[in-house]
């Protein structure tokens, strides 16, 4: 282990290493000449070295080189590529504003990475999807969905039908740490996931990241979703929108100083209540019930100079659910907030600095009424974080990244308050969790030999629960026998994680590489989940004295081809995943109220394995991709299933996707996504069990757990996207789409339904299955001036 | 019906049209589990029952119900650290078989009673204390909340309780009007004191769900009332976290039946031993009667 971090700290420091001549630099951003949009992930290529280098998160890049005369292009799918002659004999600053080409982005793109990252970078199991070229696929009830569309990527599962919580690799659903302009946004479903919280008009583009993690990022086991708001067009005033079945859609955005500074403003609502109030009469139950939900988008940006600029980003989403019943009403809001503030600091041409301030939180809350009976439960997480990163480019064969960042979590735990008649049940003191989590990286990708090139890393993670908190000591039957109280700032566990992280890239021919991965990850927060996918009830808990924080190890190994000039990018990758310290819930945990959530957990170790396939083209009339993965999800706990090992809920023998688009003419484009996925495990009881009175209960076997499938689960979606108009000023389209086009009746859920009474007719059981989505056609008007 | 189809209307929107259809499952072959069900209360002697789960078939009548009870059990109570052991006898009530005690044996506040079932060659145990009663400071007859042509000759019953120091205590609500056989029980019928800890509350008694079972909606409006003229025996009882445990994710589970995001729930049986659900309740219970005015 410790020559490793030795071997780790050599590599860190070879640029020093191995260059030490004088050079110069040329460094910038890659903009969107008509809006002002950064281009993320762009390229800027030196032709004569056959060498290039990706713009970050910013829209920046810097290459340094010996003095000399070179030539250099920038480009980015769906642009027209600048080519320049340039000088270099100091220091030079070039800015690139490339110009959408109208052509080429017409046949709908739908991955916008440059193809030749596929095998030239270190990083694996990662893609970035571009909101433009997503929104012609088909979707269901009219809304586009960016995580639904991460769905049909190999390696990352649906947690149920038309669900926008999703696994990746056999991890669960909380293993996902998902970033709106890098706040964590603990959340991400609106109506219980159907939908996901990413208003598609208000993003730019969305990475994830499934193996090869980089040391940047951390605090999850299994995959980093960053989503990035759009900054606004900087040149003109813009409104786009959309009108949906279920919801709809308006952002405006423009310029507050001409190229200087712009600003975002995106706002959606859902709308069945107010589709159904004129069918409801003032004076029904009905009337006061109802659901909706909305989300807020704001995004402010200005920049100083050159050298300075600085971003505001907030996001604000709520959903509302309320029955007012003859007996009882009910009310349950949830949602999230983000913010972020950023700023960008350009030190040198080498030297690029981001400072961030982000706040995040999410709160949920059930108020009910039935006659003399209020009571209200809540519950929530909430963030307060900084962080700085650095972007270091010594020359074009190294790029170093090193930072820190720190979070104040606090956790509010399941509280009830209320009153029953007269008296009131609030608790004295809320149990409230608070924890402090830092860590610091530094990473260094760069060629070692022509062929050889490496991302290593290293990530220092710390975590420390703090009081106040009272710590309730159960027995064996859970009769709580002794309360430790620690008091305010009072350490109560601290754990220190390092985590290595190593990419290598061999490249094997002009157009074909062989990459593998070593990549350790440490999670301190959990979600206390009873459901297997993410529901808003479910609880945030972080790493105490009781709970270790969960903690893998991933393995993984790939080849990468493209064809036909890379037309065609292809690749294989296996992965080998060793999970510690995961979580479940107690046999015969109910989810009712729990002093100390902790006492209901227990732990036990996991592990996933799988081949994944891939075949993508991105450019031409006809595009999309084919993925396929292999996989498998094992858990062993000591206290369930008899401590056999059992598969996870979300183990799946077979996925795969075809997405396909196809662009006939500039009024047409047609899409279609295919899906076929082994069924769901779910558990079955094996006998019914009857008491003296006739109420009947069900009996499972002790190692029941997850040994059933649900059938097979496919569908078809289809979708045509018509430009009813398109000029400077206006642009109009309609998506029509269809999903399940041939209406398979997938089964979300089979339970037994028994009717009738045994004491006297008999009882009636039979097996049913709830199909969620079965044919659905959409229509939506997106419209752009 | 306005409403019903509304409601639906609401509901679909929800879930999005989703729709529902039977399917045939190839259920697992397992043994099924012995079922035991079992109580002693203050003032009151032992009654258990022994049966045996079915495995799911699509039809199950009376007869078979009550061909599951087992009738060849050996069943022995000890009390506290007493060495020697009381057996039950087995009586028969038509088809239904029934264990109790014909030694004058009387629940008494305080002491723990020891079970041990003996059949077909296995062994289960349980132990349960009869805990002292916490009696209800009173209960009151009010208007049932809501008047309607159904409705108007409903009442319900409230509870004031002052509930005693210190925190761990669980309790069980029954109740039985008029000329019931039996004590029944409301679909969620146990309390704890987590949040109500010491202090005097009111809560509404809500009566037997057993004539409610059916999905028959004007039925159902009327559960949990009581109407005018009954007579009504409430069983307030003082339980031990073992049998709350049981009740608790009994409860959870029936309440889970068709419910899409719940969790599957396991019963926790009080007894030890494999291959066998059941409950050895003792009841600390102080019963009080009510009787409804007619007007």
């Amino acid at each position: 282990m410790k020559n490793k971090f030795i071997l780790l700290i050599l590599l860190l420091a070879s640029p020093a290493i191995l260059f030490a001549q004088q050079k110069f630099s040329i460094s910038g951003y890659v903009k969107d000449a008509f809006s002002g949009e950064t281009l993320i992930g762009s390229t800027v290529v030196i032709k004569e070295l056959g060498k290039g280098v990706n713009t970050n998160e910013y829209g920046f890049y810097s290459i340094s080189l010996p003095a000399g005369k070179y030539q250099i292009v920038a480009s980015y799918l769906g642009f027209k590529p600048i080519s320049d002659t340039i000088n270099l004999n100091k220091n030079i600053k070039r800015n690139f504003f490339l110009k959408s080409n109208s052509i080429v982005s017409k046949e709908a793109i739908v991955l916008a990475e440059k193809a030749e990252n596929n095998f030239k970078s270190t990083q694996m199991g990662t893609q970035t999807l571009q909101m433009e070229k997503v929104k012609t696929l088909p979707v269901i009830l009219g809304e586009v969905d960016i995580l639904k569309t991460l769905q049909l990527l190999p390696g990352v599962q649906s947690s149920g039908e038309g669900n926008s919580g999703f696994y990746v690799r056999g991890g669960g659903p909380d293993q996902n740490l998902v970033l709106l302009d890098e706040a964590t946004v603990y959340n991400s479903g609106h109506l219980f996931g159907f939908f996901s919280v990413f208003n598609s008009d208000a993003i730019n583009s969305v990475t994830l990241i499934k193996g090869g993690m980089p040391a940047e990022y951390g605090g999850r086991l299994s995959s980093v979703v960053n989503v990035n708001m759009k900054e606004g067009n900087n040149q003109t005033y813009h409104a786009t929108g959309g009108v949906g079945l279920i919801a709809s859609r308006l952002t405006l955005e423009g310029p507050i100083q001409k190229g200087k500074s712009s600003f975002m403003l995106a706002a959606r609502r859902t709308y069945i209540d107010a589709l159904i109030k004129p069918f409801v009469s003032s004076t029904s139950t009905l009337s006061s019930s109802g659901y909706y939900f909305y989300d807020l988008n704001l995004k402010l940006n200005y920049q100083f100079s050159d050298k300075d600029r600085v971003f505001f980003s907030g996001y604000f989403g709520k959903d509302q659910f309320v029955f007012q019943g003859e007996r009882f009403g009910i009310k349950f809001p949830w949602g999230n907030s983000t913010t972020t503030m950023r700023w960008n600091h350009l030190f040198n041409e080498k030297l690029f600095m981001n400072t961030t301030a982000l706040f995040s939180d999410y709160i949920f809350k059930i108020g009910a009424s039935q006659s003399n009976f209020n009571f209200e439960l809540f519950s929530g997480v909430r963030d307060y974080s900084t962080k700085v990163d650095f972007d270091y480019f010594p020359n074009i064969r190294n790029q170093v990244k090193f930072g820190g960042v720190y979070t104040f979590h606090t956790f509010t735990p399941t509280t009830a308050t209320g009153t029953i008649g007269e008296t009131s049940i609030s608790p004295e003191k809320i149990n409230r969790q608070y924890a402090n989590e830092a860590a610091a990286y530094v990473s260094n990708d760069f060629d070692l030999t022509e062929k050889i090139k490496i991302n290593a890393g290293l990530r220092y993670a710390y975590f420390q629960q703090i009081g106040p908190y009272d710590r309730y000591v159960q027995n064996d039957v859970g009769t709580v026998v002794d309360t430790i109280s620690y008091t305010s700032g009072q350490n109560i566990k601290a754990y220190h994680r390092l985590e290595p992280r190593f990419s290598i890239r061999f490249q094997t021919s002009k157009s074909a590489s062989i990459k593998a991965a070593y990549t350790v990850t440490n999670q301190f927060v959990n979600l206390a989940s009873l459901s297997g996918s993410t529901l808003p009830t479910d609880l945030w808990v972080p790493a105490s004295s009781v709970v270790k924080p969960q903690f893998c190890t991933q393995y993984s190994i790939g080849y990468f081809r493209n064809f036909k000039d890379d037309q065609f990018e292809t690749s294989v990758e296996l992965y080998y995943k060793d999970l510690r310290n995961l979580i479940e819930f107690k046999e015969n945990t109910t989810g009712r109220l729990s002093a100390n959530i902790e006492n209901d957990f227990t732990f036990g170790l996991g592990r996933s394995y799988g081949a994944e396939f891939f075949v993508k083209k991105s450019v031409g009339k006809f595009n999309g991709w084919v993925g396929y993965t292999h996989s498998y999800a094992q858990r062993t706990f000591a206290d369930l299933n008899q401590g056999k090992t059992f598969f996870a809920r979300y183990d799946r023998r077979h996925d795969g996707s075809v997405v396909m688009s196809y662009t006939h003419n500039p009024k047409w484009t047609f899409g279609a996504v295919f899906v076929y996925g082994s069924g769901a495990a779910f558990n079955l009881p094996t006998s019914l069990v009857f008491f003296s009175n006739g109420t009947q209960g069900l009996y499972f076997e002790p190692d029941y757990r997850n040994k059933y499938r649900l059938s097979p689960y496919h569908r078809l979606d289809l979708s045509a996207t018509y430009t009813a108009k398109k000029t400077d000023k206006y642009e109009s389209t309609w998506n029509f789409s269809i999903y399940n086009v041939y209406n398979n009746l997938n089964q979300y859920i089979v339970y037994l339904d028994i009717q009738g009474d045994v004491l006297n007719q008999g009882l009636k059981v039979q097996p049913k299955q709830i199909t969620v989505f079965p044919f659905i056609p959409s229509v939506t008007w997106n419209f752009k001036f | 019906m306005k409403q019903k189809f509304l409601f639906s209307l609401i509901a679909s929107i929800f879930i999005l049209q989703s729709c529902e259809k039977d399917i045939n499952i190839d259920f697992p072959i397992a043994p099924s589990p012995y079922v035991i069900e079992g109580y002693i209360e203050n003032g009151q002697g032992p009654f258990v029952t022994v049966s045996r789960g079915i495995s799911f078939i699509n039809e199950i009548s009376n007869d078979d119900f009550l061909n599951l009870f087992v009738d060849n059990a050996k069943i022995s109570l000890t009390v506290n650290n007493d060495t020697t052991a009381i057996e039950l006898k087995m009586v028969k009530i038509g088809n239904a078989s029934f264990y109790i005690d014909t030694t004058n044996l009387i629940g008494v506040i305080g002491n723990t009673y020891h079970i041990k079932v003996a059949v077909d060659g296995q062994v289960f145990t349980s132990s349960t204390q009869i805990l002292a009663p916490a009696p209800l400071d009173s209960i009151v007859v009010e208007p049932a909340p809501i008047t309607r042509a159904d409705t108007d000759s409903l009442v319900q019953l409230t509870a004031y309780f002052t509930e005693p120091n210190p925190l761990g205590n669980y309790y069980r609500l029954l109740s039985k009007k008029n000329n019931d056989p039996l004590f029944d029980v409301a679909f969620n019928s146990i309390y704890d004191d987590a949040i109500i800890n010491g202090k005097a509350i009111q809560f509404t008694i809500a009566g037997g769900k057993s004539q409610f079972q059916n999905n028959d909606t004007a039925n159902f409006r009327q559960y949990g009332y009581f109407k005018k003229g009954d007579k009504v025996l409430v069983k307030w009882a003082s339980i031990d976290k073992a049998q709350y445990d049981f009740w608790k994710t009994f409860e959870a589970q029936s309440s889970s039946f068709g419910n899409p995001f719940s969790p599957t729930v396991i019963v926790k049986s009080t007894f030890k031993g494999a291959g066998c659900l059941g409950v050895w309740a003792g009841y600390g219970c102080t019963i009080d009667t009510i009787i409804i005015p007619k007007d």
